[in-house]
């Protein structure tokens, strides 16, 4: 039994959050535009705002008023016909809303948030078995696809179950398949090969295998057996073999026994009882690090720290340094850096049409998808500031891909060898690679092109197959880099058709389209930002003029700032460069956590942002505050209970 | 080893609580004299292009009449019924895709549980496997042509998107787009080891240790992980009774009824469409399972027909907002497989009559146009369903005061054997149907 430190949570009572003033202002506001609908047992949505202002704001409203700061922000409400508010009677009110949603948000701080860990997802499920077995064997490629949410990822626990009749069956025939690749060495020792390698080596020695086993599933199971535990597992064994099933065909049973039970596809954490917060074990920490900076299980070096109670501290920084700079944490750039910013899988890409590009070969796809994946890698693993995924004036470039660009390759200071990874290996590359080339680190001075912005798989997977899509390019970088938010669209939407008037360029038509003042208020915050990446069509190539013939306009005028080209976009960011940091410390948590961002990881969003301040934005920064959080460390006891939870 | 956990004790869920005092399975063919009904729905995704023009049937018999979309039907006219104008009460106007498909067999709203996992109702396929399933070696099928997408659309899982068959109200019953391996399923296959039994012991021992160790939403999961189990042992269990019921016995399976397909997914469109049809028809055939699911596309579909004569290079959902033209001749492609699939399964000797005769199958989408809205909803249903259809036919309920869907849906489970008082907002079965 393990010791549990329980800590008591003290829920300090929130001073109100604003001035008496404020309040009046606010129930002023309100009284004026919102409760005619907005009171009485029959309010509208059943926010009765009469009721709701009447004292100060109150933790239990708190998921309300956030409903009602959005629905004012976004111009949502108060709704046509109802009395409008003034743009600036609207931010005081929001303002002030914002302000005491904050504090309550803030007297949380330490609130490790509600965890479930789920499953392995499929990512987690294939880098754990190439972890156990040597080999690269992506299995999950036939399991359904996992569920998203959270802050967008494929990670979140609470979605990943394994809760359908032959949802267990694809387990048991995936472990069957890893099964299937045991052999001996000629001490009778178990280890796995590919498929043509089966047949040589030794045959399995008893004992050695037996501990063989057991070390096995110590490591699949991410922790120390029990003595039962080793027991019941070489009891099942011998079990089997004396049922006349050859020991090579035993160990495969037991291998196949190990791989599905659940405390290998799980990766559930002890509860305890209590109202309170309590620690999560060190092998429970082990596994949290390594899920989260390589995608898979703990490595010998995590366990043993765990196993010999050394895992706390100054040690836990130090493996996170370690971790970070391993040939694994590439798996930070595709599952989670890929997710974010929604190029992962850009290898296989099939959205572009072949016959308008023939250029986009199968060969150039798959480089400029290594383009990226080798970036983030290199910003993770080099421990670059942040900032640089906007702002670099270095990318990585294959001969092929600094002719796409236009660069031309004698200017190029290439260096002398690429900083090459086998990323077939590591999942991150699938197909046909035998004449992928390499792509080498290299600084482009004053040249368009380095950071995200200009890479031409982000500039290809948010164009259409035909053309480019300011309007996609504008909301990912609203969205996905700013972390601002964009109501959903008015329904039965239109699409901007590709068969409308020729003669009309993508920037008139969408010009026509904002025309529309339901779409308008919307587009006008983020087609200009699409607009000033104009210079590169569909897959990325430089160009100056589009498909009609027209020269390239790519000036972007949001209202309160304009600018022109790639250059200017990059100004403008610099200049919102909080935002993004911010939002960027928000992905890392939702997919550090697997959950969605709760109201009490604000402070600890405060202080990844503080931090890394003092720390010349290192991606380790944000990395090193975010595991020594209470988020990170400790779980909520089986009886908590947060107010703010409530639905 | 015996074990304490019982199956009901885990079909938890509000889906589930909600449905089971009303649940009643009815022993309607139990002398095993006929060959059960059978139940599909085969599922198209985006609406339909130029729906109010290009999709309607009129008439009956020799003089039944179709639309430009179901013209391919005319060559099984005498097996089809189509019903005009029915709809889903409460969403008839135009929410996007992932508030619409999810709820097509089911009925009710579509909220947004934790970690935006959609909250849905169970469906009417999984009622039905839940009162009926346990009487085939696969309770029921879910399979689809277009992996789920990673990610979310409009604050939603896209899992919202790209299943029809909800379990409980979050988890969909994932469909297997593999035909390989929905051919495995199906028949039986894939290897199974004596020493199967064992493992299963062993994890469900394991997972019992955890469960009493972890509290809260950890310790539900492993609730449906140890229901997951105990389904494959049941599974395997069901393979191996050989014995046979008196009266009518499915044939076992042969491999010149088809042979099991390739490993990979089928590189064109079309092909992996046609396999999927054809895996229902050899299930139904072998009566490996009475309840299947496929979907042909997801909402907010990637695929792309320029495959077929006028049309472009966009994908579905693209082309779904953009040109009624091209998306209707990707709706009569289409309506030609789904012909195809028809005339096979009646091509089918069974009994006395064909295949056909004893299948009941829905044809049909959550939409009526590519603009999201369903004032009413494309459908067509296909088979004799055990003699209670009479089809050749097509009727037109646009005039009804109660045109729900539930009330065919109703009417679907009661010839399935499993009756209802009541299903969403009707306790009305359709009219005209028999």
């Amino acid at each position: 039994m393990r010791k549990l430190t329980l800590f008591v949570l003290v829920v300090a009572s929130v001073p109100p959050a604003y001035a008496d003033s404020e309040r009046d202002t606010l129930a002023t506001l309100v009284k004026n535009s919102c409760v005619k609908c907005h009171s009485g047992k029959r309010a509208e949505a059943e926010i009765d705002l009469d009721a709701l202002t009447r004292g100060p704001i109150r933790e239990a409203d708190f998921k309300t008023w956030r409903a009602v700061a959005r629905a004012l922000s976004t111009n949502e409400m108060p709704p046509k016909g109802a009395k409008e508010l003034s743009q600036g009677d609207r931010d005081r009110a929001v303002a002030i809303v914002r302000k005491s949603l904050d504090r309550i948000a803030r007297s949380r701080a330490g609130d490790p948030g509600a965890a479930v860990r789920g499953r392995l997802s499929h990512a987690e499920y294939d880098n754990a078995i190439r972890d156990l077995t040597g080999l690269s064997l992506n299995i999950s490629e036939t399991f359904p696809a996992d569920g998203s949410g959270g802050e967008g990822f494929a990670n979140v626990g609470g979605l990943l179950t394994v809760a359908s009749p032959g949802a267990f069956e694809k387990y048991l025939i995936a472990a069957r398949r890893v099964a299937d690749h045991v052999a001996f060495t000629p001490k009778g020792e178990l280890r796995f090969v590919k498929f043509q390698e089966k047949g040589k080596g030794g045959s399995p020695q008893p004992e050695a295998v037996e501990r063989d086993l057991l070390d096995f599933a110590r490591r699949a199971w991410r922790r120390p057996l029990a003595e039962g535990e080793k027991a019941a597992l070489v009891k099942h064994l011998k079990q089997v073999a004396d049922a006349g099933e050859p020991l090579h065909g035993a160990v495969r049973v037991s291998l196949i026994r190990i791989l599905c039970s659940p405390n290998f596809l799980f990766k559930s954490e002890r509860s305890a009882p209590g109202k309170g917060t309590f620690p999560i074990s060190q092998h429970e920490l082990a596994s949290r690090l390594s899920f989260f900076l390589w995608s898979s299980i703990p490595d010998a070096e995590l366990s043993r720290l765990a196993d010999d109670g050394k895992l706390e501290g100054d040690v836990v920084a130090a493996q996170v340094a370690r971790m970070l700079a391993d040939p694994k944490s590439v798996a930070l750039s595709v599952e989670f850096f890929g997710q974010w910013l929604g190029f992962k899988g850009f290898d296989r890409h099939s959205g572009t049409d072949l016959k308008k590009f023939p250029a986009f070969t199968t060969l150039l796809r798959q480089e400029m998808y290594l383009e990226t994946v080798e970036f983030f890698r290199d910003l993770i693993q080099a421990d670059r500031p942040v900032p640089e995924i906007l702002f670099s004036n270095a990318t990585f470039l294959s001969d092929r891909l600094a002719n796409h660009y236009q660069i031309d390759a004698a200017t190029i200071d290439w260096p002398k060898e690429a900083v090459y990874l086998d990323l077939k290996r590591t999942k991150a590359l699938k197909g046909d690679t035998r004449t992928v080339h390499p792509v080498y680190r290299v600084s482009l001075g004053k040249h368009s092109r380095g950071g995200l912005l200009g890479m031409a798989s982000i500039l290809t997977a948010t164009s259409t197959p035909v053309r480019t899509a300011p309007s996609i390019r504008g909301k990912w970088i609203y969205e996905s880099i700013l972390g601002r938010d964009i109501p959903d669209p008015p329904a039965d939407v239109g699409m901007i058709p590709d068969d409308s008037p020729k003669s009309a360029n993508i920037r008139e038509r969408l010009e026509k389209h904002r025309s529309q003042a339901s779409c308008a208020s919307c587009h006008a915050r983020f087609d200009p930002l699409g607009f000033s990446l104009e210079a590169f069509d569909a897959i990325g190539r430089p160009r100056s003029k589009d498909a009609t013939g027209k020269a390239i306009d790519d000036s972007a005028d949001l209202g309160d700032a304009s600018f022109r080209g790639i250059d200017g976009l990059r100004e403008y960011l610099r200049k919102h460069q909080d935002e993004f940091l911010r939002n960027f410390s928000r992905k890392l948590v939702g997919f550090a956590l697997g959950r969605s961002i709760a109201p009490a990881d604000l402070s600890l969003l405060d202080s990844m942002v503080d931090e890394a301040a003092k720390n010349d934005q290192r991606f380790s920064s944000f990395v090193q505050t975010l595991t020594r959080s209470p988020a990170f460390r400790q779980r909520r006891a089986a009886d908590y209970v947060d107010l703010l939870d409530k639905e | 080893m015996p074990t304490s956990i019982s199956r009901r004790r885990f079909l938890r869920g509000v889906g589930v609580a909600m449905s089971l005092p009303w649940l009643e399975s009815l022993p309607v063919w139990a002398s095993g004299d006929r060959p059960p009904v059978r139940y599909a729905c085969i599922y198209f995704g985006n609406g339909v292009g130029d729906a109010d023009r290009k999709w309607w049937a009129r008439g009956e018999g020799e003089t039944m009449e179709f639309s430009e979309i179901l013209a391919p039907l005319a060559r099984v006219k005498g097996d089809i019924f189509v019903p005009m104008g029915l709809n889903q009460q409460g969403h008839t106007g135009s929410e996007n895709h992932v508030r619409k498909c999810p709820t097509y067999l089911s009925h009710g709203p579509v909220g947004v549980a934790t970690d935006l996992a959609p909250l849905v109702r169970q469906t009417i396929d999984q009622m039905m496997a839940n009162a009926i399933g346990h009487a085939t070696p696969v309770s029921s099928l879910a399979l689809g042509v277009e992996p789920v997408f990673p990610g979310t659309n409009a604050g939603l899982s896209y899992a919202a998107a790209g299943n029809i068959s909800w379990m409980t109200p979050t988890s969909p019953l994932p469909k297997e787009v593999f035909p390989a391996l929905a051919f495995d399923k199906i028949v039986g296959a894939g290897e199974r080891s004596r020493h199967d039994q064992s493992v299963l012991d062993l994890v469900l021992e394991d997972a019992r240790q955890l469960r009493g160790a972890v509290s809260g939403a950890d310790r539900r999961q492993i609730d449906d992980y140890l229901q997951s189990v105990r389904d494959v042992e049941t599974r395997i269990r069901r393979v191996n009774d050989r014995s046979q019921p008196a009266g009518w016995a499915a044939p076992i399976y042969q491999e010149s009824m088809m042979r099991r397909p390739a490993t990979d997914l089928p590189a064109e469109l079309a092909d992996h469409m046609r396999l999927m049809l054809d895996l229902v028809v050899l299930a139904f055939r072998i009566n490996s399972t009475r309840i299947a699911t496929l979907m042909l596309n997801n909402e907010i579909s990637r695929q792309r027909f320029d495959f077929l004569p006028g049309v472009g290079r966009g994908d579905l959902h693209g082309i779904s907002h953009g040109n009624r033209v091209e998306q209707a001749r990707i709706n009569l492609f289409m309506t030609e497989l789904f012909a195809d699939f028809v005339a096979k399964l009646k091509d089918t000797h069974e009994a006395d009559g064909s295949l056909l005769d004893n299948c009941l199958i829905q044809y049909g989408c959550c939409m009526w146009t590519g603009g999201h809205n369903a004032p009413q909803l494309p459908l067509v249903l296909a088979g004799r369903g055990g003699q209670t259809i009479r089809t050749g036919r097509a009727v037109d309920y646009s005039q009804r005061a109660n045109r729900d869907l539930s009330q065919l849906y109703l009417s679907i489970m009661d010839r399935m054997g499993v009756r209802l008082d009541r299903f969403g907002p009707t306790s009305e079965r359709l009219p005209d149907l028999a």
